[in-house]
């Protein structure tokens, strides 16, 4: 049915918003930001509670959670990622993973510990706001992750090929060596894609608790174990794969939950399709070898 | 000193305390105080056991208020009933838990609410079929089965049945299928953090008929999240343990929000409010002798309590009215109260 | 009055840590794996013993041997399905979470492995008659296992396997280009991880007395992933500090901080301990290593 590939592609879109951030961050520094959830949390709270202060503009809060988000991730990966990543170990990696890790259940918990443990709700959902046409329902917000995930490419590509930090940028990701060597430098170039991947990263934490108008500590774990799935499903360091991957994981969760009459959960699929994947075709569908 | 009790989760606590309070603010039973001890069972079945072996050994209680956990009350039951030490459940749902002579439940089964909502789907709303969505919950799918038993017997049938796990927000493709499968209403998930995507994503999709949810979602939480939503179509029908409207209900909310500053909170607090009520009543006529303790609880007849009033018990488990609510003008509004004694018995 | 009870308690939770640990650190601190699944193999030890006490009524000497068997073979499974894949680092470690959290769903929606409402209660395990029942008993049946492992590790350590496992994680490519296969010790790294797993779930399944698929979710891979990595990655003493960590400090904290704060200062102490120390508090160049050489050699 025509309705349920518009709901996959939808929900895949939204995919892909949370997704982009850590594939960009991961692209350049190679590292699996699993505090990615936090930008998300961050992007999230301000969103809800910055609204009293706007006058209850949604649109201001999620730009300045937005913001923060990017300044936040920014300064998390510098003060962590970096300082590790310059350790001579062979296990600095792993390392890294776990302090990501730490961080955001650091944040997870300051959070439930600053704003409670309750759920908390927009004040004017917006979420069952849909246009219909021809007899297809889409959720606004749904059309709003689409075309946040369609801007968001246009502007990276435009900034990764036309722009001078954007060609250091991909300099760095394919040979780090060799950009050093040619005057690349890599902090301007790390800080750059710290603050871009988490401000992406908290402008869809502000879509995703608008979508399902819930704003809670726990909100971003099943994001980020999708996002895992959607980045290696499409490649590792590959934006194009990351956004085809998103879309596609989407329809499949979709069309499993519609017409497969067992019980199971939703992200089951998207982890059945990430291990078959990564048995059968390990770069993804659009990475490097 | 009348001693009672055992824990029951801080709300529980709270209500509890609430009501030793003002029994002894004015004497006490029969002139003496009543004394609640409260301890921690630290989540785990071997501290229920610790625990009830301690109020019951050292502590000499003369009867109980047992844990807000299933497993943890199906511990404690049972050391309660093997030492002839009548208790009562607040909160806890399990069938098993008041098997064993004696233990009471103050609060209800996951069964009797769901046979209540059965009959409203089909009797009231005139539903023909079924839908059904709710979590991995052994409560909740209990009451699922109950729901689903009462309306297919009463002639109804279940068109579309899954469960989701626990924190499931996005339904956009189970409601297509639903709207596809010609239900006519809808059983939802019951935790307001999932029923509020439900029906802003149910209403949003253009399926139109009355959704259904279990009490966790007659909550103000739950008003904010789908204000404008939530009198679209078929409207929303949520299941209540109380009857907020009802004096005594109220009253209690107002005095439990002025003692400690905060909203009555979920049912626990209210039926253990009740529970401390009802023992102290028994004790007042029968005595504190355990054994007496327990024939007053089982002779109990039509007790008003904050938490609903019980009709009589019934093999443990107590028969209440259930009250279903529906929403207009961003409130809940009491649609009916269901008194049928078939629909409102767990059995 | 010492507080028997609530010692012993925390001394076979401290146990049964370590022994994951020591399971972990093979595969991680040894081979240089990024596992990041390792309950999901807790799992199947701990429900192959739950099942076998409760469908069954195997006593204790079959199930734990039995639970190993079962948890090799699942990380024989997996470890040659990704290692024939040649996965690694990054692609590791999303696989391995994908496969906790598979084997959490089908614990949790598959109808034979009793669901939400998991399996119990688990009968208390009988060696030669005694039963082992109180938290003493189980304490001092930890600590045996622990010893057990501790010794199997070290002598592993020391051997031309645990070498050749340690070069896997400093250079593969260098190991690869001498002519090792690869493949079949990042394979036999994973085997040998895992009867741990089995050793440790089992324990677990038992002094618990059920079994339920939240105790294994990826969140307590975290943990023991953390223990490894705190603890000093690689060394036969680091899985016994590192374990230390989770059993310490919620203990220490629990007098005057409330539940939230405990899980933020834990993070927090991860956090800290990585960026000084990476390779782990007893971490092959650790500070608190060359301090302890420095006083051993002081000593003399």
């Amino acid at each position: 049915m025509i309705q349920q590939l518009v709901n996959g592609l939808a929900l895949g879109g939204l995919y892909v918003t949370f997704a982009i951030g850590m594939a960009l961050i991961y692209s350049v520094l190679r590292v699996l930001h699993i505090a990615h959830g936090a930008m998300i949390l961050v992007g999230a709270y301000c969103s809800l509670l910055l609204l009293p202060f706007f006058g209850d503009n949604l649109v201001i809060t999620i730009i300045i959670g937005m913001l923060v988000a990017g300044f936040v991730g920014t300064l998390v990966g510098m003060g962590v990622y970096v300082r590790l990543l310059k350790s001579k170990s062979s296990t600095k990696y792993d390392t890294i993973l776990l302090a990501s890790v730490a961080i955001l259940i650091a944040s997870q918990e300051a959070l439930m510990i600053l704003f409670g443990v309750r759920h908390k709700q927009y004040p004017t959902p917006i979420n069952s706001l849909t246009i219909n046409i021809f007899g297809i329902s889409l959720f606004v917000i749904q059309i709003a992750c689409a075309l946040v995930s369609f801007v968001s490419m246009f502007v990276l590509w435009v900034f990764l090929t036309k722009t001078d930090e954007g060609r250091a940028l991909r300099a760095l990701d394919q040979d780090p060596q060799l950009a050093s060597l040619s005057g690349v430098n890599p902090l301007k170039t790390y800080i750059i894609t710290l603050f871009t991947g988490s401000m992406l990263g908290g402008l869809s934490g502000g879509l995703l608790s608008l979508y399902y108008n819930d704003v809670h500590p726990e909100i971003a774990f099943v994001p980020v174990n999708i996002a895992l799935a959607v980045i290696i499903v499409g490649g590792l360091g590959s934006i194009p794969g990351t956004i085809i991957a998103g879309l596609i994981l989407g329809i499949l969760e979709t069309t499993a939950l519609a017409y497969i009459p067992l019980t199971f959960p939703r992200t089951l699929v998207s982890f059945i399709v990430l291990i078959v994947i990564l048995l059968l075709r390990p770069r993804g569908i659009m990475g490097r070898p | 000193m009348t001693g009672v009790e055992a824990w029951i989760g801080f709300d529980g606590y709270n209500g509890a305390m609430l009501a030793v309070e003002e029994i002894n603010m004015v004497g006490g039973i029969n002139g003496r105080p009543i004394q609640l001890i409260n301890y921690d069972d630290g989540g785990s079945p071997e501290g229920a056991v610790t625990v009830s072996r301690k109020l019951i050994f050292e502590d000499g209680v003369v009867a109980g208020i047992l844990n807000q956990g299933s497993e943890l009350a199906l511990a404690s039951g049972k050391i309660f009933d093997g030492e002839n030490i009548p208790a009562l459940v607040p909160w806890a749902g399990h069938e098993d838990i008041v098997k064993g002579g004696w233990c009471f439940r103050v609060g209800l089964t996951a069964r009797a609410p769901g046979k209540a909502m059965g009959y409203y789907a089909y009797t009231v709303l005139g539903a023909k079929k079924l839908a059904c969505v709710v979590t991995v919950d052994p409560y909740e799918e209990s009451y699922a089965e109950a729901m689903k038993e009462v309306f297919t017997k009463l002639g109804g049938q279940v068109v579309y049945d899954k469960l989701v796990e626990f924190g499931e927000k996005e339904y956009t493709a189970m409601l297509t299928e639903i709207k596809a499968s010609g239900a006519d209403v809808i059983l939802g998930p019951h935790d307001f953090s999932m029923s509020i995507p439900f029906t802003s994503q149910a209403r949003g999709l253009e399926v139109m008929t009355p959704i259904m949810f279990g009490s966790s979602s007659c909550v103000p939480e739950y008003l904010d999240g789908v204000k404008d939503v939530g009198e679209l179509g078929g409207g929303v029908f949520v299941l209540s343990y109380m009857v907020f409207e009802d004096p005594l209900t109220s009253q209690y909310a107002e005095k439990y929000e002025a003692r400690y500053g905060k909203a009555a909170g979920p049912t626990a607090s209210y039926t253990s409010y009740d529970c401390i009520k009802m023992l102290a009543q028994i004790i007042e006529q029968a005595g504190d002798d355990p054994a007496k303790i327990r024939e007053g609880i089982m002779a109990l007849k039509d007790f008003k309590g904050v938490g609903g009033t019980i009709a009589k018990y019934e093999q443990g488990e107590c028969l209440k009215p259930i009250p279903i609510y529906s929403i207009k003008e961003n409130k809940f509004v009491l649609a009916q109260l269901v008194t049928e004694l078939e629909y409102i018995s767990p059995f | 009055m010492i507080p028997v009870n609530y010692i012993t308690s925390i001394l076979t939770f401290f146990s049964i840590f370590c022994i994951f640990a020591f399971g972990q650190n093979i595969m991680l601190g040894y081979a240089g794996l990024p596992m990041l699944g390792y309950m999901g193999l807790v799992a199947v030890g701990a429900y192959t013993t739950a099942i076998l006490s409760t469908a069954y009524n195997l006593p204790f000497i079959v199930t734990l041997p039995l639970s190993c068997l079962m948890t090799m073979l699942i990380a024989f499974a997996v470890g040659w399905l990704f290692m024939r894949g040649k996965l690694a680092g990054a692609y590791l470690v999303v696989g391995s979470i994908g496969f906790n959290f598979i084997v959490v769903a089908i614990l949790l929606f598959a109808p034979w492995f009793g669901r939400m409402f998991g399996i119990g209660p688990i009968p208390a395990p009988e060696i030669l008659g005694y039963r082992f029942s109180s938290s003493v008993d189980f304490s001092i049946l930890g600590l045996f296992f622990v010893a057990i492992v501790a010794y199997i590790d070290r002598q592993l350590s020391r051997s031309a396997l645990g070498l050749g496992l340690k070069a896997l994680r400093e250079d593969g490519i260098a190991a690869e280009s001498s002519g090792v296969n690869t493949v079949r010790l990042k394979v036999l790294a994973f085997i040998l991880g895992s009867f741990q797993a089995g050793i440790g779930g089992c324990l677990y399944a038992y002094y618990i007395k059920s079994v339920f698929p939240t105790y294994f979710e990826f969140v307590h891979s975290v943990e023991v992933f953390t223990m490894v990595i705190l603890g000093g990655m690689g060394t036969t003493l680091g899985p016994i500090v590192g374990a230390l960590v989770p059993t310490l400090v919620p203990e220490a904290l629990r007098g005057n901080v409330p539940m939230e704060a405990r899980f933020l200062i834990y993070s927090i102490i991860i956090i800290i301990v990585v960026l000084f120390e990476p390779t782990g508090i007893l971490g092959v160049n650790s500070r608190v290593r060359r301090l302890l050489s420095r006083l051993a050699r002081l000593k003399l």
